[in-house]
């Protein structure tokens, strides 16, 4: 499991479009979860493998909204089970 | 003041002339505005005909082409031209009415989610909440399908939005002025691999034509003494009558080009995306070369072809900062050089062919020989679109307009359209398919009634020629579901709309057509009936590679390693 911090602005779509970029390149994402920093969306979005994380990175980083986005590294699997609040993406949509 | 009028009015400031749309009750206000604007309106027959305009006019200008359509039908019918747009990195504003703010999410009438729905095929989109946002979301709109790798950008607008007070603030267009990328990158490695290649190679795709970099690339492929190949979204950004110039490369492109790229031990990739139908078998492509990736957009490095000495950032400024610092070194390039335009000239087939029925290379044959040297060609999707980016010569000053990423048929003509009204006093030729042109043709009513004289070359082959060349050669000649029994009679479809056109069905009544055709001041249809039965050929499917190239009547098909040796010899 590797996991993305993305960093973005809360305007409308940012989120939205985060999320399309992992379907579009058919990436499965494992969790998702959802907080605030400041006046900022904050996502961190585990996916299985690096080779995923490879391939979404830079076109997260292009995404008008966007403002960081770092490769956390592969993640323990303990670390982060289901327990931490997860959320789908369609619970974080819909 | 209405936030209709800020909205024109902020349109203007951003330089708009003119819009392509259709009007419908989300976005009446907003032509209500309109009317007394000074801004030139097309109305067009479908939505999806309006985004093509706008698309065909940004491509011809460099800068942005705006079209609006209503809420619900309006909006979904315009996702594909977004898409074709999105794809080839094109600047299209596209503003779409919506039920009121209050109304939203009671699926009222003609309501539909387009802005969740435009996400994908958008480089950014927004919806506006108040009429305070205008000015600030547009100008933000402007700038990011401006900035770095162009792209579409929608507006979803409520009613409300439009029709309330505007009681905000105007907006400083700097405050928006979206990041320009820093060249970033090798450069001294790049020179040095460059300086040091004894057969360079130039590979040039669609976003040279967007940096408008096509001179220095060839003042750059002169200085290295390096054959350019296109991408067929590249064709027309170098000068296809250059003796460097190869010509366009990939599934239908020439051997030619393919196989100087397979020689090459170094290709500087000059704004291309290497899709899948540049490259065709990964593992046949440029196997012996090491690859210098110039791009502005910084995700394309390493996406398609990895291990590359990547250049991020404005490829205008990039070619330049490589010419000032590469040494002039043709000289000791002669013999690659020779080679190059050896291998060019054998690939020059003679395709002026008098059979009947006629032949579609027949008409490409004449189009390259009369059309001026600043025509605009735009094509549609299928067998005359590769016909078209394999042998029509983009020589001189002409552009090629073409769906190369999304392949939309019907985008043609109405592409051609925008690029008539960008460039009145050009000529813009669309060649098109019996099929694709059926799709749109709708818009040759828009275009007589606009005075949009532009001219139509249709390829008739009663079929959907690509799909059926697939049948036959990859289905065990499975023919179905691909020809069409009966299609309208286009010359008296043309004449019913108001335009012109004629029939041809021999060989040697085509240069008269195309006359005809450049000359008339109304829109114009010529017909041109050929051989359902020829295939677009050479083809290099991409899973066999080059081993199972279909040659057609290509001469590379009989050609000896021995002869192939002597090239430039
Ligand atoms: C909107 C759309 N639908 C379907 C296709 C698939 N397709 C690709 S080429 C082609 C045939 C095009 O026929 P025509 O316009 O007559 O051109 P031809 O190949 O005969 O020159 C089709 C159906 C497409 N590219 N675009
Ligand atoms: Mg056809």
């Amino acid at each position: 499991m590797v996991k993305l911090r993305i960093l973005a602005s809360e305007e409308e779509g940012t989120l939205q479009r985060t999320i399309f970029e992992f379907s579009k390149r058919n990436i499965e994402i494992e969790r998702l979860l959802y907080s605030h920093e400041g006046d900022h969306a904050l996502l961190h979005i585990t996916v299985k493998s690096d080779a995923d994380a490879i391939k979404v990175l830079k076109p997260l980083r292009k995404i008008h909204g966007v403002i960081e986005v770092q490769n956390s590294g592969r993640e323990e699997e303990a670390e982060t089970g289901r327990n931490r609040m997860p959320m789908t993406p369609q619970e974080m949509l819909g | 003041m209405r936030g209709a009028k800020v909205l024109v009015n902020t349109l203007k400031e951003q330089g708009a002339k003119l819009l392509f749309g259709i009007p419908g009750g989300a976005n009446l206000a907003i032509y209500d505005e309109l009317h007394e604007s000074g801004l030139r309106h097309i109305l067009t027959r479908h939505e999806g005909g309006a985004v093509h305009m706008a698309d065909g006019f940004a491509r011809v200008t460099g800068t942005p082409g705006i079209c609006l359509g209503t809420s619900g039908p309006g909006a979904t019918n315009m996702i594909t031209g977004l898409g074709t747009a999105y794809l080839d990195s094109s600047p299209v504003i596209c503003m779409t009415g919506q039920v009121s703010t209050k109304m939203m999410g009671n699926d009222a009438f003609q309501e539909s989610d387009s802005f969740d729905m435009m996400i994908p095929v958008t480089k950014s989109n927004f919806k506006l909440r108040s009429p305070d946002d205008i000015p600030a979301v547009f100008t933000k709109a402007f700038a990011v399908a401006t900035s770095g790798r162009f792209g579409p950008v929608a507006i979803d607008i409520p009613s409300d939005t439009v029709s309330s007070e505007f009681t905000g603030e105007a907006c400083l267009p700097a405050q928006f002025a979206e990041h320009v990328p820093q060249v970033k990158g090798r450069i001294a490695d790049a020179v040095a691999m460059l300086n040091s290649a004894s057969r360079p190679v130039l590979l040039v795709g669609g976003g040279a034509k967007w940096a408008k970099c096509g001179e220095s690339v060839v003042e750059l492929a002169e200085m290295l003494g390096a054959p350019m190949v296109t991408t067929v979204m590249g064709k027309g950004a170098v000068p296809e009558d250059h003796p460097l110039s190869m010509g366009t490369t990939g599934m239908h492109g020439r051997r030619s080009s393919a196989r100087i790229m397979e020689e090459a031990d170094v290709v500087l990739a000059v704004a291309t995306r290497f899709s899948d139908r540049t490259t065709g078998k990964t593992s046949d492509f440029i196997p012996k070369a090491g690859v210098i990736h110039i791009d502005i957009d910084n995700a394309e490095l390493g996406k398609n072809v990895r291990n590359v000495i990547g250049l991020t950032g404005d490829c205008a400024v990039i070619v330049q900062t490589l010419k000032s610092m590469l040494r002039n070194s043709a000289g000791a390039r002669s013999g690659w050089t020779a080679r190059a335009i050896a291998m060019k000239s054998y690939c020059q087939c003679d395709f002026n062919i008098l059979e009947s029925p006629l032949k579609p290379q027949k008409v490409i044959h004449e189009l390259s020989r009369l059309l001026p040297d600043n025509a605009i060609l735009t094509t549609d999707v299928g067998q005359h679109q590769m016909f078209a980016a394999h042998f029509f010569e983009a020589s001189g000053k002409r552009k090629f307009i073409t769906s190369g990423g999304l392949g939309t048929m019907g985008f043609g003509l109405p592409a051609a359209m925008g690029a008539k009204v960008a460039e009145p006093g050009t000529k813009v030729v669309c060649l098109t398919g019996d099929g694709g042109f059926q799709m749109t043709f709708g818009e040759f009513a828009t275009a007589v009634e606009n005075n949009i004289p532009v001219f139509v070359v249709v390829i008739n082959n009663g079929s959907l020629g690509m799909v059926r060349q697939f049948q036959k050669q990859f289905y065990n000649n499975h023919l179905f579901a691909v020809d069409y029994s009966k299609s309208p009679d286009f010359v008296k479809f043309a004449e019913a709309m108001g335009g012109a056109g004629v029939t041809v069905e021999r060989e040697s009544e085509v240069a008269e057509a195309i006359r005809a055709g450049l000359s008339s001041s109304v829109p114009f249809v010529a017909d041109m009936r050929v051989d359902i039965n020829e295939d677009c050929l050479p083809m290099t499917p991409p899973w066999t590679g080059r081993n199972g190239t279909i040659y057609g009547r290509c001469k590379w098909r009989d050609i000896s390693d021995g002869e192939i040796a002597n090239f430039g010899k």
